[in-house]
């Protein structure tokens, strides 16, 4: 018995070795690592990471364009305001499995959970980055509440469904250091997990755009509406439904030996079954904007002003647009018509967000537009997260179960 | 069950300290006894309804700028850098090339004085103080997810570093641009904003600014009472003011009111305020949260079970 | 100087102002030279600021009327007269008919005084007399030197 443990002990090193350079010998695994991505990946880790230092060692003022106008910048207007929503992968996709039952979207499942857990889990980083005092970022949760702050429903939800999605996704990871017995726990929570994700989604997505009700004076009036909170909602449904079809296309391309031929062979069928759902919740996103416009009788201000244009182009060119391209893409049965689409509408989504947050956010104060632009430095911090959370991504893709089943736990399902 | 209200002062409160400002009141008690309660979480629309009746403080301070008497000499800004131990100022405080630009409290002034122009009687140059206006109804202590801020019965807004994590969301929701923040520390940065001089207050004096004016611009005084004094001077002199009191609705109203010669919107005043509190405009979402998480799980739930049930029967 | 000094002085002077108005009330309108003050000593407020020594002839001169000052009774900022004192058929007589100008501290707090947030203060009245038509000369601000410039001495603070 004591032998048996010692035997155990001294692999276990030699295993996790082993997982880590997926099987490779190190001198091999460390060769493949030289690649032209990997380089400017490196490069843009190089630039951003000491400046993400600079920020804990002299201040925010040195590297963003945050003042005392514009409290948030970039950071959070990119992180947090475009991040969760493009993270509304994971309640999406789990609802319409677990919940709904469209079992045939199985094997993209944990694609969109990890692309959620991961979405929530940098926007925390980059608020860990921006906020004044990171390391009281519990506060809320635990030394004092402010429970009429919207602010504080997002902390507790976020917070709490990041834990509830790494939960969803332990089993892959589970699957992938082999503790067989751990992931039965972890698959009986799966449909509570659900569940509860969707309601946290539903509450801390639309509370995002809650947030900016507080602002009646400073967000244009194009942008600002009652109904802010639904519109984010309703457009983080389809960012999530989007995301997935970019994600697993660009997986499916770059990280195809990492995917099984379920996923392969289903993912042209299944890309065009996302891109309808995301169709017809893009029509009701747009048609939600214009009761928008109708609610605040706002009509007078399109054409009246170059906010108006503006307004129009993010909701036609923006909204309106790919979501033709996608109606097109599932009329025909085009998988690749679809992809753009997605693509478009991702944009749009983004847009969207930076136009609440930074664009149309103080837009009558003088110098307004010079204002806005960030400076190089805090581009160079959000393209070094960009880069690191690509690389953590593809990291996990290459090691664990998320594009493909373990054979060895096919037949418990999930 | 409360933690009692540190005494909130700015910076570290150091002229708060005689009044020892133990801000509970019926508000932080109501907000109390909703988080005991794990309402917390369900977002508590009972504690938004409890936000915006203030009768209970009858005897709230308030101040009362009156910019046609201010002759702009900054006495206010020294008096209130004096009086709070800020750092000391690039240019002196009778430098008066500062007015050639707009400036904004920072993190190192409560108040500044600005320049306008005068389109009523030009050459005669207006200037405005700004500062804190100590909302009755503060957007930043409704926005701040850890109650650093307190609305205090004296009638000053008053903030504390020691729960702040930075997120910032006050300066967003403030419509009045007040709160600063310390961009340029790394690792204790703060918001810094005017106290209404809280701890003098407290202790039976006035404000340091309003001391300091030497033309009277700045009245210290019961809110109520300021209210009766310029609805008075408006009445008497009807062509030296426009006809309103700033604060006394905007945003749900302020302690601090201002009286102008000429439009406020021509001094920058933010003119496109609600006339009620704006905390009231997450009211109707908070509302919603408590049903989402009755309603959904239930509704969830019960798709789940349909499901079952037709793949069990198929 | 000490405070104690410039007190005495500032009694003193007031005591001799007083004395001369009172002396010269019957007849106010009749040969106001002699009768008026040449130089008064602004010093009520004496433990707050420098004193002002304020040129009365000269500014009789250049004002365009005492009312420019003195509004208690018919300037443009008067208020009603009841809004200052309780008006009966003596002190009308006394007051308003003779046309006696009253001392700016009558009215005006010394201090900071909650029950009359309608008037300004004494060194707030004083300065607005004299800023409405002094606006942009010198310096105002909070250098001593500053105020020293137009007004008060520079020996204090």
């Amino acid at each position: 018995m004591n032998d048996n443990l010692m035997v155990k002990e001294a692999t276990y090193p030699a295993r996790f070795m082993s997982k880590l350079t997926m099987g490779l010998p190190m001198s091999e695994y460390a060769r493949k690592l030289v690649t032209p991505f990997n380089i400017v990946a490196a490069i843009l880790l190089t630039v951003g990471l000491p400046l993400i230092g600079l920020r804990f060692w002299q201040g925010l003022a040195t590297v963003t364009h945050a003042s005392n106008e514009y409290p948030w910048s970039i950071l959070l207007g990119w992180g947090l305001f475009s991040g969760v929503p493009l993270s509304g992968t994971g309640y999406v996709m789990a609802t319409a499995v677990y919940i709904f039952g469209f079992r045939k979207y199985h094997p993209l499942v944990r694609l969109g959970v990890l692309t959620g857990f991961m979405g929530y889990l940098f926007a925390v980083i980059y608020l860990l980055i921006d906020i004044g005092r990171p390391w009281r970022i519990y506060y809320p949760m635990a030394v004092s509440f402010g429970p009429t702050s919207v602010l504080f429903l997002v902390a507790w939800h976020v917070a709490t469904y990041l834990t509830v999605q790494l939960l969803e996704f332990s089993p892959a990871i589970l699957e992938w250091i082999q503790a067989r017995r751990t992931r039965k726990w972890a698959i009986l929570i799966t449909v509570a997990m659900t569940i509860a994700g969707v309601i946290l989604s539903t509450l801390h997505q639309s509370a995002l755009g809650a947030l900016f009700l507080m602002a009646p004076g400073k967000l244009h009036p194009l942008w600002y509406s009652a109904f802010i909170p639904v519109f984010f909602f309703i457009s983080s449904i389809y960012a999530g439904l989007c995301m997935v079809i970019a994600v697993s296309t660009i997986g499916a391309r770059y990280l195809r030996e990492k995917a099984d031929d379920q996923f392969l062979e289903n993912l042209d069928e299944l890309t065009v079954g996302l891109g309808k759902a995301a169709c017809i919740v893009m029509f009701v996103y747009f048609a939600l904007r214009m009761i928008g416009v109708a609610h605040d009788d706002n009509w007078g201000l399109l054409l009246s002003s170059s906010y108006g244009y503006w307004f129009l182009a993010e909701v036609l060119l923006f909204v309106l647009l790919p979501c033709i391209v996608l109606t097109v893409g599932v009329k025909r049965d085009d998988a690749r018509i679809v992809r753009a689409g997605a693509f478009h509408a991702i944009a749009g989504v983004v847009l969207t967000r930076l136009n609440i947050s930074i664009l149309m956010f103080n837009w009558n104060l003088p110098g307004h537009f010079q204002a806005i632009v960030p400076p190089a430095r805090e581009v160079a911090i959000v393209l070094s997260i960009i880069t690191l959370h690509v690389l953590i991504f593809r990291w996990i893709l290459n090691r664990m179960p998320v594009m493909r089943e373990d054979p060895a736990y096919l037949e418990d399902g999930h | 069950m409360e933690k009692p209200v540190k005494d909130a002062g700015n910076g570290s409160g150091r002229d708060e300290r005689t009044g020892g400002g133990k801000g509970v009141n019926r508000r932080d008690f109501l907000r109390g006894v909703a988080v005991a309660g794990g309402a917390a979480f369900l977002g508590t629309p009972t504690d938004v309804q409890a936000l915006h009746d203030l009768s209970g403080w009858p005897d709230r301070m308030g101040m009362l700028t009156d910019l046609t008497e201010c002759v702009g000499c900054r006495s206010c800004e020294a008096a209130c850098n004096a009086a709070n131990r800020l750092p000391a100022p690039n240019a002196p405080f009778d430098e008066k090339s500062v007015f050639e630009r707009k400036r904004r409290p920072t993190a190192s002034a409560y108040t500044v004085v600005n320049r306008y122009e005068n389109t009523k009687t030009p050459g005669n140059p207006i200037y405005r103080k700004v500062q804190c206006n100590h909302c009755e109804e503060p957007s930043c202590a409704s926005a701040c997810p850890v109650r650093a801020y307190t609305k205090t019965p004296e009638g000053p807004v008053l903030y504390n570093q020691d729960v702040c994590f930075g997120c910032r969301y006050c300066m967003v929701a403030c419509p009045f641009y007040a709160p600063a923040y310390d961009y340029d520390s790394a690792l204790e940065p703060k918001v810094v904003k005017c106290t209404m001089c809280h701890g003098r207050i407290k202790a039976g004096g006035i404000p340091a600014c309003s001391g300091a004016c030497p033309m009277g611009a700045i009245t210290f005084g019961k809110r109520g009472t300021l209210l009766k004094v310029a609805r008075d001077r408006i009445r008497k002199f009807p062509d030296r003011y426009v006809d309103q009191i700033y604060g006394e609705y905007e945003a749900g109203g302020t302690s601090w009111l201002y009286l102008s010669g000429v439009p406020f919107g021509q001094l920058d005043y933010p003119t496109n305020l609600p006339r009620k509190p704006i905390v009231e405009n997450t009211k109707g979402f908070l509302s919603a949260v408590p049903l989402v998480l009755t309603l959904w799980p239930a509704l969830l739930g019960l798709c789940y079970a349909a499901n079952r049930n037709k793949e069990e029967k198929g | 100087m000490n405070s104690k000094a410039v007190l005495t002085i500032v009694l003193c002077w007031m005591v001799a102002l007083t004395a001369t108005l009172y002396a010269g009330a019957e007849a106010p309108a009749a040969g106001p030279k002699g009768k008026m003050p040449g130089k008064v000593l602004l010093g009520s407020l004496a433990d707050k600021h420098g004193p002002v020594n304020f040129d009365h002839e000269k500014h009789v001169g250049t004002a365009g009327s005492c009312d420019e000052c003195h509004h208690q009774h018919g300037g443009a900022q008067a208020p009603s007269c009841g809004g200052c004192h309780a008006v009966d058929a003596t002190s009308f007589r006394k007051n308003v008919h003779l046309g006696r100008i009253r001392p700016c501290g009558e009215c005006h707090p010394a201090s900071y005084d909650a029950g009359k947030l309608d008037r300004p203060t004494l060194s707030a009245a004083y300065h607005r007399a004299c800023i409405n038509c002094h606006r942009e000369v010198g310096s105002v601000g909070t250098d001593p030197k500053g105020c020293a410039e137009m007004c008060h001495e520079s020996s204090a603070r």
